[in-house]
């Protein structure tokens, strides 16, 4: 990927790169990255470790649109993003954020995809030509006439990265497309990407979480950490030396297995080539003590628009308890959450609570406005009127923010900020906390400290209810969980029963059953 | 374990094809799928490894879900998670094009709020209100923009609400009192008019009747904003007007985002207390979050813009010439207006006319010089022309009926002073029907 006698064949290659935002440290340090052309290079890293940064200098939008301090040059189809602007490379690089939202200029699909040639002075005949042909590659010809509004959000993504690629750019840029999207939306996305380069040979940087998927696609992987490439190599073994690896992977590191796997059909063929016998002593969620009841819904119907968004839902929460709610999008997951917080109104049946449940919504952003992140925290306590007994300190360090205390909550990451968020409502003290997709885009250390913090809250007298499609953070952190479809409860009961049924088995079952994750193989293996 | 029965290690009895109730559909790739969790899958089916449940996955390419349903009885539990397409069946038939093309359109409000103005009868506004209603119930888009039309109309009876307010308590007239009020006398120097006092109903009905005009255009507005293609309006004007009209596009659709981000902002604070409603700091608790949401969305926009080639192309000859021709304009239409103060007649015409041949030739020149191609420009077609024709007929026809006095003196404005019903007169309300010439597409089978 590196090498000087490629140069000719690289699409992009950033020399000596530093850059840091206005008044802020390094973003970037020395970075040398060279990406020849087919290439899929998958970006790691934590939080802040400068993967967007990385990402947004291809095109020039740092430092154009960013400001701050910039060095080295990057070269992008033989063009200086130093001597042009972002505008300029609209023909060589396409470039899809993490929020679809952000993405789309025009009601259209179709003539938001043609946005970037009308823009570009693309001939009529040509252009008709060059968005037929994207439709086809993304497979959203169906979509043509739909405004991005109606869309679901991994319809959105696709259609932002058609977008992106109407203009037959040398390098597809994605910052964390599926960061917000759901399991479905997430495939869906990187079955496409993956197609784009095996079909149209399309040259790809992308930064991702989702690493099962991610790390098939990829033909070397970088990682970043402070701004700086700590490693760069082969996918499986940079994704190894990762917090955020598959949980297979792990569970190969663990056990050993070479070559380690990224998949569960890659752990289940290591696991065929390399039997082991273990006496199976995996945790048993059943064994959590179950205390008083804090909040019940019984026979709760909410009704949103005019339709029905769950219906004849019976549930009780108790003390001790990790409910994970889980379902599609749409299932009705959110308005269960708010209903059991007081936020919707039944239209029949009724919710009952015993203590006070605090509701974290998806989006931080609505919560957080405070100048600074403890302050956000003791905004909490003042709304409440309740003094600071050392719990903003707790919840600061418990959810491992304590050394962004003093930053702006909107200076933050999109992981950094759902951890304020949590911390900013939890803070308050209500015994019930409800949250609703709260590891969406969340790295591994973050996701780490939320589901310890998740654990000790129950622990400790509270119960927390989550709504997810992480099925690993249920099998990590659930005593129970609960299934919705179209509104309706159709499964509910201890997390290991249900996890363990064939739609919503975590990876490590699916290799070494009756084993939920890596934790219960290693307490296994006596380590 | 394949999903031809059986029972899972959670106890939930799995359905075969031939257990499924009434309506509900078998994904038929799903049996793939549920493979993936058994220790004996094959190799060869790659599909769907990793963390996400299979319920959450897409059909591999190429594979279509059922429609037909089945017929027998079985567990609904287990064949509801089945169902994993995230939207309602009929989602590919949900269309964001305009049914008429913006010009179309354009027409059709231009000449509604132009027949507002000939015959501002309440009868007649609430006519064409009711009109637009329907025109943008039948009309109105699948698309962001249309969430703005129930805001748009309230933004409209608020300020109704508000002129009639005002009126009511600054303007004082010769009629019944209402009621009275509590008055005072602002200084000489902030106008000297009295606030409150005698509630006179004249006034009342003088500055409802107005405040109904509003809102009638208003409500012309909204549906007109529902209906229309934006873009395609971008598209039909000069291109030199191109990239601004995108601007003023975004730039309209904040409202209805940032509605959403209102209520999102509102429920969190909630949410954030466990429930209870805020009384103090309320507002920096809404606004905040909501203006720093926008700037961060409009943040991403404009990036997003730049990145896919906006306002690329670099200052032109046409763009110079176009700047000199409409500084001319400028300064001409300026000489134009003193020599209107100055009586001038003659001269003023002139140069208002050099004025306006300057600004034409302003934008002449720099739609020259833009190189912004249309992708697939909409072209008006004989109906187009026919709809436009009748609506416009509307304003035409209602000028000719009040200037002939077709309709009667006092049928199409209101004599608020004698306080009586607004006349009604079949003339006028037949005009008004013309403004329903869209509904030709019905005829037409687009809807």
């Amino acid at each position: 990927m590196m090498g000087a006698s490629e140069s000719d064949h690289r699409v992009t290659e950033y020399r000596d790169v530093s850059f840091a935002y206005p008044e802020a440290k390094p973003a970037l340090s020395k970075v040398d990255l060279g990406i020849s052309r087919g290439e899929v290079v998958l970006v790691l890293g934590g939080s802040s470790s400068g993967k967007s940064t990385l990402l947004r200098c291809a095109n020039g939008l740092v430092p154009h649109a960013s400001g701050g301090t910039f060095s080295g040059t990057v070269t992008t189809a033989g063009r200086s993003t130093l001597e042009l602007k972002p505008r300029d490379f609209a023909d060589v690089v396409g470039l899809v954020q993490q929020d679809p939202e952000a993405h789309f200029v025009v009601d259209e699909v179709e003539r938001d995809i043609a946005f970037a040639l009308e823009n570009l002075g693309m001939d009529q005949s040509e252009m008709r030509r060059r968005v037929e042909e994207i439709l086809d590659a993304l497979d959203i010809a169906h979509l043509r006439h739909r405004s991005p509004a109606t869309l679901s959000g991994g319809e959105k993504q696709r259609c932002a990265i058609a977008g992106a690629l109407a203009s037959g750019p040398d390098l597809l840029v994605l910052d964390e497309p599926t960061s917000q999207l759901d399991p479905q939306g997430a495939d869906d996305v990187l079955a496409a990407i993956g197609r784009l380069n095996t079909d149209l040979g399309v040259t790809v940087i992308i930064a991702e979480h989702r690493l099962e998927r991610a790390g098939s696609l990829a033909d070397c992987a970088v990682m970043m950490a402070e701004g700086r490439i700590t490693q760069c190599g082969k996918p499986a073994d940079v994704i190894a030396s990762y917090p955020g690896a598959p949980p297979v992977t792990h569970l190969g590191l663990l056990l050993g297995w070479d070559p380690l796997p990224l998949t569960v059909r890659d752990a289940l063929i290591a696991a065929r080539s390399q039997p082991l016998t273990l006496k199976p002593a995996p945790r048993t969620t059943a064994e959590v003590s179950r205390g008083d009841v804090l909040v019940a819904a019984r026979g709760v119907d909410v009704a949103l628009g005019g339709s029905k968004a769950i219906s004849d839902i019976s549930l009780e929460l108790a003390q001790g308890e990790v409910l994970a709610v889980m379902g599609r999008n749409g299932a009705g997951k959110t308005t269960l959450l708010k209903a059991l917080a007081g936020l919707a109104t039944p239209a029949r049946g009724s919710v009952e609570a015993a203590v006070r449940c605090a509701y974290v919504p998806q989006d931080p952003n609505s919560l957080l406005f405070s100048a600074t992140v403890r302050k956000e925290l003791e905004e909490t306590l003042r709304l409440l009127r309740r003094p600071d007994d050392g719990s903003v300190d707790g919840w600061l360090a418990s959810l491992g923010i304590n050394d962004l205390a003093d930053r702006h909550p909107r200076a933050l990451s999109g992981g950094e900020r759902q951890r304020v968020a949590i911390a900013a409502v939890a803070v308050g003290g209500a015994p019930v906390l409800l949250l609703d997709e709260p590891t969406r885009g969340i790295d591994a250390p973050s996701r780490d400290a939320l589901e310890i913090a998740i654990r000790e809250h129950a622990a400790t007298g509270g119960a927390v209810a989550i709504a997810t499609h992480d099925v690993e953070l249920a099998a990590r952190c659930a005593t129970r969980v609960a299934i919705l479809a179209e509104g309706e409860m159709v499964a509910e009961g201890d997390a290991r029963k249900i996890l363990a049924g064939s739609l919503f088995a975590p990876q490590v079952l699916r290799v070494l059953p009756p084993f939920m994750t890596v934790g219960d193989v290693k307490t296994a293996l006596g380590q | 374990m394949p999903l031809g029965g059986g029972k899972s290690q959670c106890g939930t009895r799995h359905v075969s094809d031939t257990q499924l109730p009434d309506g509900l559909r078998r994904v038929p790739w799903l049996a793939d799928l549920s493979t993936c969790t058994s220790r004996d899958r094959s190799a060869g089916s790659a599909y769907s490894c990793g963390s996400a449940p299979d319920s959450h996955r897409l059909p591999p390419f190429g594979r279509s879900q059922p429609t037909e349903p089945h017929t027998t009885s079985g567990l609904r539990v287990t064949a509801d998670a089945f169902d994993i397409r995230p939207m309602p069946d009929n989602s590919s038939t949900i269309d964001t094009r305009s049914t008429w093309p913006a010009q179309v359109w354009l027409a059709w409000a231009v000449s509604a709020a132009a027949v507002i103005q000939l015959a501002p009868s309440p009868v007649y506004v609430a006519l064409v209100i009711a009109l637009s209603w329907l025109i943008a119930e039948l009309f109105g888009r699948q698309s962001g923009m249309a969430l703005a039309y129930p805001v748009i109309l309230t933004i409209g009876a608020s300020l109704a609400l508000v002129r009639v307010l005002i009126a009511a308590a600054t303007a004082h007239g010769s009629g019944a009192v209402i009621f009275t009020t509590p008055s005072f006398t602002v200084p000489r120097v902030l106008g000297g008019f009295t606030v409150g006092g005698a509630v006179d109903s004249t006034v009342v009905a003088t500055a409802g009747a107005e405040a109904f005009a509003i809102l009638g255009i208003i409500a012309v507005f909204a549906a007109f904003n529902t209906a229309v293609s934006h873009y395609e309006l971008i598209q039909s004007a000069p291109r030199a007007f191109h990239e601004l009209g995108v601007v003023v596009v975004l730039a309209v659709a904040i409202v209805p985002s940032t509605v959403m981000a209102i209520t999102a902002a509102n429920e969190a604070t909630r949410a954030r207390t466990g429930g209870s409603q805020l009384r103090r700091r309320r507002l920096l608790h809404l606004t905040l979050p909501v203006l720093e949401t926008g700037l961060e969305r409009a943040t991403g926009l404009a990036e997003s813009m730049d990145s896919r080639g906006f306002a690329r192309r670099s200052a032109s000859r046409s763009d110079a010439l176009s700047a000199w021709l409409g500084l001319g304009a400028l300064i001409l239409a300026g000489c134009a207006l003193i020599a209107l103060v100055g009586s001038a007649q003659l001269a003023a015409a002139g140069l208002f006319t050099s004025a306006l041949a300057a600004l034409i030739g302003a934008v002449a020149a720099a739609s020259a010089g833009s190189k912004r191609t249309l992708y697939r420009p909409r072209r008006l077609t004989h109906l187009d022309w026919i709809v436009i024709a009748l609506v416009v007929l509307a304003p035409i026809g209602m000028a000719v009926a009040a200037g002939l006095d077709l309709a009667g003196a006092s049928s199409l404005r209101w004599p608020k002073a004698s306080l009586t019903w607004p006349e009604f007169a079949p003339l006028p309300a037949l005009l008004h029907l013309l403004l329903l010439a869209p509904l030709l597409a019905l005829a037409r089978g687009n809807r």
